[in-house]
């Protein structure tokens, strides 16, 4: 709630909820005063770390950050000598918001279970912003999420970045769509096998796959034989066969159909395609299906992504890897090793982290640190949970680094932020500081 | 690691004292010179351990290692004993995770205290190996919470390639799962059964006993009858056999249960019959009741971090252990997951992030899980006399970056990082 409203709400409380009702947006916030973080270990991401670097944050945007940068006399100055400073953390893949307790069906709203082809579900419909799993997360540096669908469709619907301010979605949405989020291997088949529905085989779903991105392709195609009908009608140059069905001005107007619409700036590579796979020929029929049609492919999962790294590499496939915990405990997981990032990377793809989690999502660190210690560079896995992601989800030029001019997502820790010994002190977001007490504090200090 | 036979490295090692040596000794292995977490009495910069026949024999800035000894060289890695986890499914539910390997809950009654989890260990889980590159050596494999009671629980040590008759530890109490709250009603309630609330899963229990009390008393009057007054003995029944031999004393109960409500519950019905409970398992609003927990001496083992998956776990907060702790109850932090077990350090670590200290961390995983299955007098810490079940690591266990470097087992390498372990870890490498 901003403030004017607050101030409205407390003077008539009876009129609170006309109040917020008649709303008809969100009134602009007003501007946090400047904050400067002295004297940390700052993480730029973008370059080197600078010891005892500042951080200016002002109008929610990083103003500067170096060494020796003059405190502004309006700024908070808040020392952060000892400490860490980082952008906030980026988890690329979660169910925040669309899904709150997972064996409670009524609670949960991530996969639209009635077709196998889903591409019109957006998870901005369906995003619970007061829940309690956000304020968990961000007690560990999580700034932004991505919120995901499920992966029980082989076209499961389409992604949005958020910010884990807290906060009513037109103010925490970062990007939407982000990417159309296709499903491979076991959940998919699993599903509709036991209704007797394809796909129910790993053909089955690429057929059905294909098929579908076909007839979104005709469907593209009408659309722009009716969008030049309209063109040739209006500027007077009418068709060659006059007289025919398809020649009158202006022409019929074409049925809309929502779920081919939702994949049109798919196949025209305007939005990319985030395939689930995690067997290796999971990960080769995404390449093959994103080759056949032209999508950008963004790779999800991958248990078996090191085993065709190289080819990743050579396509420049990103991969958002993880769970790291990912384990051999199903058939198309049997090859999945803590190393996989690491592989991946040294290869040379590009990888950002996943937890793929809802109410654990505050774990995003601790996955990040064991992949370090399971071989990946610390630098890289910082990238991985921060600029990588950004640059992935097409928002690099607002997030992931501490450079000028970015949104000012910033942390401040007691140490190496991926090492349980560690704490968060601060959590900035846009440049404001948001809390990081959430309920699970309020019972621990109730029955301490 | 590197590994060396002592023979000619006594010199170089400054560890063989002489005069000690002629002792009548069996196998002996040496750790020599690193950081020891000994967990009853506090750490030991470069320290050492004599292991001898499969038992801790001398610990110590220096030991007294015989000729012949094998010598670990763990200098700059730190030891600590073997992880203990109260709360295992391996062998039960094993990989992968297909209906064919799932013989955890025989969901035909909702007491099933005659069926035993050691009637179905598949020996050949993948998950074993992964486990013991995780250093733990001790778990408990418990049937599954789907009823009320689930049937008897088996505690092994993890020897690869031995018989299950090899694995299990000898000596260890018969233990007894059972369950409360949401899975055992949700699994009978979607069946329109009993039981469908939480009054009907403890009638189920106090029925269950009540019978056992009721088999116990016939037995007993059989037995207290002149011999040639007795006639036929009573009918044996596996089920109540088992919960009288929990009423004697002689099985252990570990509750999986979460809400505070539930705990109350299961007091009440311990108190009806006068039966001791062992632990609480998972109990994630054990924190409440954190008092009454510590009068009652029972111990909890849960989760570091794990909440919310349904709503029996929405108050479900990661200083449970660090509250349960300071109000002097005995808390472990347990897997109940074929993927935890593998970090149980790295849980303990994310429990001290949530306030638990670093001494009662290291317990939790090992001292005090091994107190909630009655065989902390053999494992559980580096203390002369105990078994010689070892984790090396190559850092501090709660640094997230640290990685388990060798696995023992009675003094046994189990498990070696640099020996091409990801076939016996099953890739873990």
């Amino acid at each position: 709630m901003s403030r004017s409203r607050l101030a409205i709400a407390l003077t008539a409380p009876a009129c609170l909820l006309l109040i917020l009702a008649a709303s008809p947006a969100p009134a602009p916030q007003p501007a946090a005063s400047p904050v400067a973080l002295v004297g940390g270990r700052v993480f730029p991401v973008s370059g080197p770390p600078i010891e005892g670097g500042t951080v200016l944050i002002r109008d929610g945007r990083i103003e500067a950050v170096g060494k020796g940068i003059p405190v502004p006399a309006d700024a908070r100055k808040i020392d952060a000598s000892g400490q860490w400073v980082l952008p906030g953390l980026i988890d690329s893949r979660t169910h925040l918001g669309i899904w709150e307790v997972d064996l409670d069906e009524m609670s949960r709203d991530e996969d639209e279970r009635s077709d196998p082809v889903t591409p019109q579900a957006r998870v901005i419909d369906a995003f619970y912003d007061e829940s309690e799993n956000i304020r968990v997360t961000r007690q560990t540096g999580v700034a932004a999420a991505l919120v995901a669908p499920g992966d029980g469709n082989l076209i499961n619907g389409q992604s949005a970045l958020v910010d884990l301010s807290g906060g009513d979605l037109d103010r925490v949405l970062l990007k939407f769509p982000v990417a159309m989020h296709f499903s491979l291997g076991e959940p998919p088949k699993a599903r509709y096998a036991a209704r007797n529905q394809t796909p129910s085989t790993r053909m089955g779903s690429a057929a059905l796959i294909r098929s579908t991105l076909i007839q979104a392709r005709e469907y593209l195609a009408k659309r722009d034989v009716y969008d030049r009908r309209v063109l040739e009608c209006e500027t007077g140059r009418p068709g060659r066969s006059k007289g025919r069905k398809e020649e009158r001005c202006p022409p019929d107007v074409p049925a809309r159909d929502l779920r081919m619409e939702a994949l049109l700036p798919v196949l025209k590579g305007e939005v990319p395609a985030i395939f689930r796979a995690q067997r290796m020929d999971d990960i080769l029929t995404a390449v093959r299906l994103a080759e056949e049609f032209h999508l950008r492919l963004i790779l999800s999962h991958a248990a078996e992504g090191y085993k065709v790294a190289d080819l990743l590499d050579s396509r420049k496939i990103p991969v958002i890897v993880g769970p790291i915990t990912t384990q051999p405990d199903r058939i198309e997981t049997a090859g999945a090793l803590y190393e996989n990032a690491a592989r991946l990377h040294d290869a040379g793809v590009k990888i950002a982290i996943q937890t793929g989690q809802t109410s654990d999502a505050r774990v995003l660190p601790w996955e990040a640190g064991l992949a370090v210690a399971y071989g990946l560079p610390w630098d890289a896995a910082l990238r991985a949970v921060t600029l990588s992601p950004a640059e992935i989800f097409g928002v690099a030029d607002r997030l992931g680094s501490l450079d000028r001019g970015k949104q000012a997502n910033v942390i401040v820790t007691t140490g190496d932020p991926f090492q349980p010994l560690s704490h968060v002190r601060h959590l900035f977001i846009r440049g404001r500081e948001v809390p990081l007490r959430c309920r699970q504090d309020d019972l621990a200090e109730k029955y301490w | 690691m590197r590994r060396w036979a002592s023979g000619g490295l006594c010199a170089l090692l400054a560890l063989c004292a002489a005069g000690k040596t002629g002792a009548a000794l069996g196998e002996a292995v040496v750790i020599y010179g690193g950081t020891l977490l000994t967990v009853t009495h506090g750490e030991i910069p470069k320290g050492s351990i004599l292991i001898v026949d499969g038992k801790i024999r001398e610990i110590g800035p220096t030991v007294d290692a015989p000729p012949g000894a094998e010598v670990i060289l763990a200098e700059g890695k730190f030891v600590m004993p073997g992880i203990v986890d109260t709360h295992s499914h391996i062998g039960v539910y094993s990989w992968p995770d297909v209906e064919a390997n799932s013989d955890g809950n025989e969901m035909s009654d909702p007491n099933q205290a005659g069926v035993r989890a050691m009637d179905a260990v598949n020996l050949e889980d993948p998950a074993i190996g992964r486990a013991l590159a995780g250093g733990v050596t001790t778990i408990q494999i418990l049937p599954g919470s789907g009823n009320i009671i689930g049937g008897e629980t088996v505690t092994v040590k993890l020897r690869p390639g031995a018989t299950l008759d090899e694995m299990i530890f000898a000596g260890a109490p018969r233990g007894l799962k059972m369950a409360l709250g949401e899975n055992p009603k949700r699994s009978y309630g979607s069946l329109n059964k009993l039981p469908s609330t939480r009054m009907g899963n403890i009638y189920v229990l106090r029925n269950a006993f009540q019978q056992a009390k009721d088999y116990r008393a016939r037995w007993d009057a059989w037995q207290k009858r002149p011999a040639a007054d007795r006639g036929p003995a009573p009918d044996r029944d596996l089920k109540l056999e088992t919960l009288s031999d929990v009423l004697a004393g002689k099985v252990l109960p570990h509750v999986h249960c979460y809400r505070k409500d539930e705990m109350e519950a299961l007091f009440r019905v311990a108190d009806e019959f006068g039966f001791k409970i062992a632990s609480l398992q998972h109990a994630l609003e054990a924190y409440k009741v954190a008092d009454e927990i510590a009068r009652r001496r029972i111990g909890v083992a849960t989760f570091a971090h794990w909440w919310g998956y349904k709503w029996e776990a929405k108050d479900g907060i990661p200083a449970n252990a660090a509250i349960l702790a300071d109000h002097g109850a005995r808390v472990a932090i347990h897997s109940d997951s074929a993927d935890l077990i593998q970090r149980l350090y790295e849980e303990a670590a994310i429990a001290m992030h949530y306030g638990l200290g670093r001494e009662e961390a290291l317990r939790s995983i090992t001292l005090n899980p091994a107190w909630m299955l009655g065989v902390d007098d053999r494992i559980g810490s580096l203390d002369v006399g105990k078994d010689a079940d070892i984790a090396i690591f190559s850092k501090d266990p709660f640094d997230i970056y640290t990685r388990v470097e060798m696995t023992l087992v009675d003094g046994k390498v189990v498990y070696d990082r640099s020996r091409g372990a990801a076939a016996a870890a099953g890739g873990a490498r």
